[in-house]
């Protein structure tokens, strides 16, 4: 297989795992020394400007264990997901590594009595994704993943799920 | 008991029933277009409202567009470093002259006609001006001024309300909790950060009265907590039980009050010799007593929509009777190492931010707040808890338990007294 396609596989299934509640499963796909990254000024140091999210694995794992095995308010009920990628375009590098761009769109719903307020409506998250992956005892880890959201720059509604 | 029907025959100042048993507010205070006009006429437009900080109009030219209320206005730092505040609406056909949320401009050109006003609000272009009568009057015709500005701390209000009491009298004892928030400076200065946005479908009052409740934290943020517990050394002082009994809670003349937690602020993976010298430098400045006050956790809100809780400045914006957004703003300190700043920042991002492991759960509770509402027969809150039990420390300042409602209830009675006036009236000069 490809590098290519070895990275088109990644993406995909990094997405199939968040769409299906899989976190731990997803975090097992990054790096230790991962970054993950939803800037609110993509052209700042995320270390010293605000983000929506800039986090390291091991504050992703607290997420996880809140969204997997505590009952968070805020996702009771669960958000349903649906996401879409498109225009993918993976850039091999040297030394085992790739970096790949592509489009997301995700659909998410809460239902619930959906009749009620901050349930029943579909939202839409719409973003660039930029990912470098490195392969590691022949399995591809993500390093860095940065999603820049379109609206970014307003406020966010409800974000209580990983996107 | 029998509680009394709240709608539709109670005035505004019968919403609040304060006996010495019970505490009570209508959902009516909460419910629909009217009641929110009322709050913008008599609250929003008569009242000192938080603007900016000075830092994000440092510079001459420098600019931010924001609202007082619903009314779109530009605050500006003119060319002789005076700050502005206008309402941002041309005064030929009335398009909003600034279209930006924040930047430096020499001028503003409305979109429309083109235009052009100082920083100071003089007009000083009009496109092909010959067609205009013979003893036009140019100089009367520069954007118009919001009456009152001032500022405290380096926070800047104004004000629609021209005979509104000045500043300082509005803030009242809410000064010394500013004061201690400024001395977390340490000699340096204060600079807004870039803010963190979220919003909700609900009603302003719900995230304001939140601000200070001691009682709701084990409950609503319990995913949070027992997260937390699970790791070690992660977001220390933030491990909850079901009710806190140390700390305390404050209500304050003016509507104002306080959350505070009696002990400092975590450590924000801040590194320890950091913030021991941080602290050296504090206690330099302040003696130790005060240095341990001004380290001390807690969170204001002052009156009606402006908050500062850790090293943050937030506001809550109504932007309709039924939906709000709240802007979080990170104060960086420059002048001091900057790794309290970026500690800090990370800190309060995680838990409070836009996407909180913490923060995102008190949104649900607003959304839950606002279903209930169109349960009109459910018509009265119950904010007596600490009613009786709280101690006065003067006329018009109470202290409660931590998880008393104490702060709430002296916003409510501040509400119901602008809110019964009717000689207030919402107007621009």
């Amino acid at each position: 297989m490809t590098v290519e396609a070895e990275i088109i596989g990644l993406v995909h299934k990094e997405a199939q795992l968040l769409d299906d509640w899989r976190l731990d499963e997803w975090l097992e796909m990054y790096d230790d020394e991962a970054r993950y990254w939803i800037p609110i000024d993509e052209h700042a140091d995320p270390e010293r400007t605000s983000s929506i999210i800039y986090e390291t694995k091991p504050m992703l794992r607290l997420r996880v264990e809140q969204l997997m095995r505590e009952n968070r308010l805020a996702q009771s009920p669960r958000s349903q997901m649906m996401r879409l990628i498109g225009n993918i375009v993976v850039t091999p590098e040297e030394g085992g590594l790739a970096a790949a761009r592509y489009n997301l769109m995700m659909m998410e719903l809460r239902s619930g009595d959906w009749r009620q307020q901050g349930l029943g409506e579909k939202r839409f998250f719409a973003g660039r994704c930029e990912i470098r992956a490195a392969r590691k005892d022949g399995a591809w880890r993500i390093l860095n993943k940065t999603i820049t959201l379109l609206d970014r720059k307003q406020p966010v509604y409800g974000m209580s799920f990983i996107l | 008991m029998n509680y009394p029907a709240a709608e539709p025959q109670l005035a505004y100042g019968q919403y609040v029933v304060d006996t010495p048993t019970e505490f009570l507010v209508a959902t009516a205070a909460y419910r629909g277009q009217e009641v929110f006009e009322a709050e913008l006429r008599n609250i929003f437009y008569a009242n000192w409202i938080y603007v900016a900080h000075e830092s994000e109009v440092a510079n001459p030219g420098d600019y931010k567009s924001t609202m007082i209320g619903l009314q779109p206005v530009i605050v500006t730092r003119d060319e002789n470093g005076e700050l502005r505040v206008f309402l941002n609406a041309c005064r030929h056909r009335g398009a909003a002259v600034c279209r930006e949320e924040r930047g430096n401009a020499r001028t503003f050109i409305c979109p429309y006609h083109g235009w052009a006003y100082r920083p100071s609000g003089a007009l000083i272009g009009i496109p092909a001006a010959d067609r205009y009568p013979d003893g036009f009057d140019t100089s009367r015709l520069g954007l118009v001024p919001v009456p009152r500005v001032a500022s405290y701390a380096g926070l800047v209000f104004a004000s629609f309300n021209a005979d509104v009491a000045d500043l300082e009298t509005y803030l009242g004892p809410a000064k010394t909790h500013i004061d201690f928030w400024l001395g977390r400076c340490a000699g340096g200065t204060y600079r807004a950060g870039t803010a963190h946005r979220y919003g909700y479908a609900g009603n302003w009052k719900f995230q304001a009265e939140n601000i200070y409740d001691g009682y709701h934290a084990g409950f609503v943020h319990r995913s949070a907590y027992n997260t937390f517990r699970k790791f070690e050394g992660s977001f220390t002082g933030r491990h909850y039980g079901a009710v806190r009994t140390d700390g305390l809670t404050r209500g304050l003349p003016g509507g104002h009050g306080t959350l505070e937690l009696g002990k400092p602020l975590e450590s924000g993976n801040v590194p320890a010799e950091v913030r021991q010298h941080y602290f050296e430098t504090l206690v330099r400045l302040n003696g130790e007593d005060k240095a341990r006050e001004i380290l001390s956790n807690r969170h204001l809100l002052i009156f009606p929509n402006v908050v500062i809780m850790d090293f943050n400045i937030r506001v809550i914006q109504p932007l309709a009777h039924d939906r709000t957004e709240v802007y979080s703003y990170p104060m960086m300190i420059d002048g001091v190492d900057e790794r309290i700043s970026t500690g800090r920042l990370a800190d309060v991002q995680t838990r409070v931010g836009v996407a909180g492991i913490v923060g995102a759960d008190d949104v649900e509770v607003f959304h839950a707040n606002q279903t209930a509402l169109q349960a009109t027969g459910a018509a009265w809150l119950n904010l007596s808890r600490g009613l009786g039990k709280e101690e006065w420390v003067s006329e018009q300042e109470s202290v409660g338990a931590f998880s008393d409602e104490t702060p709430q209830r002296a916003f409510w009675r501040h509400w119901r007294e602008v809110m019964s006036s009717t000689t207030l009236a919402g107007r621009a000069a």
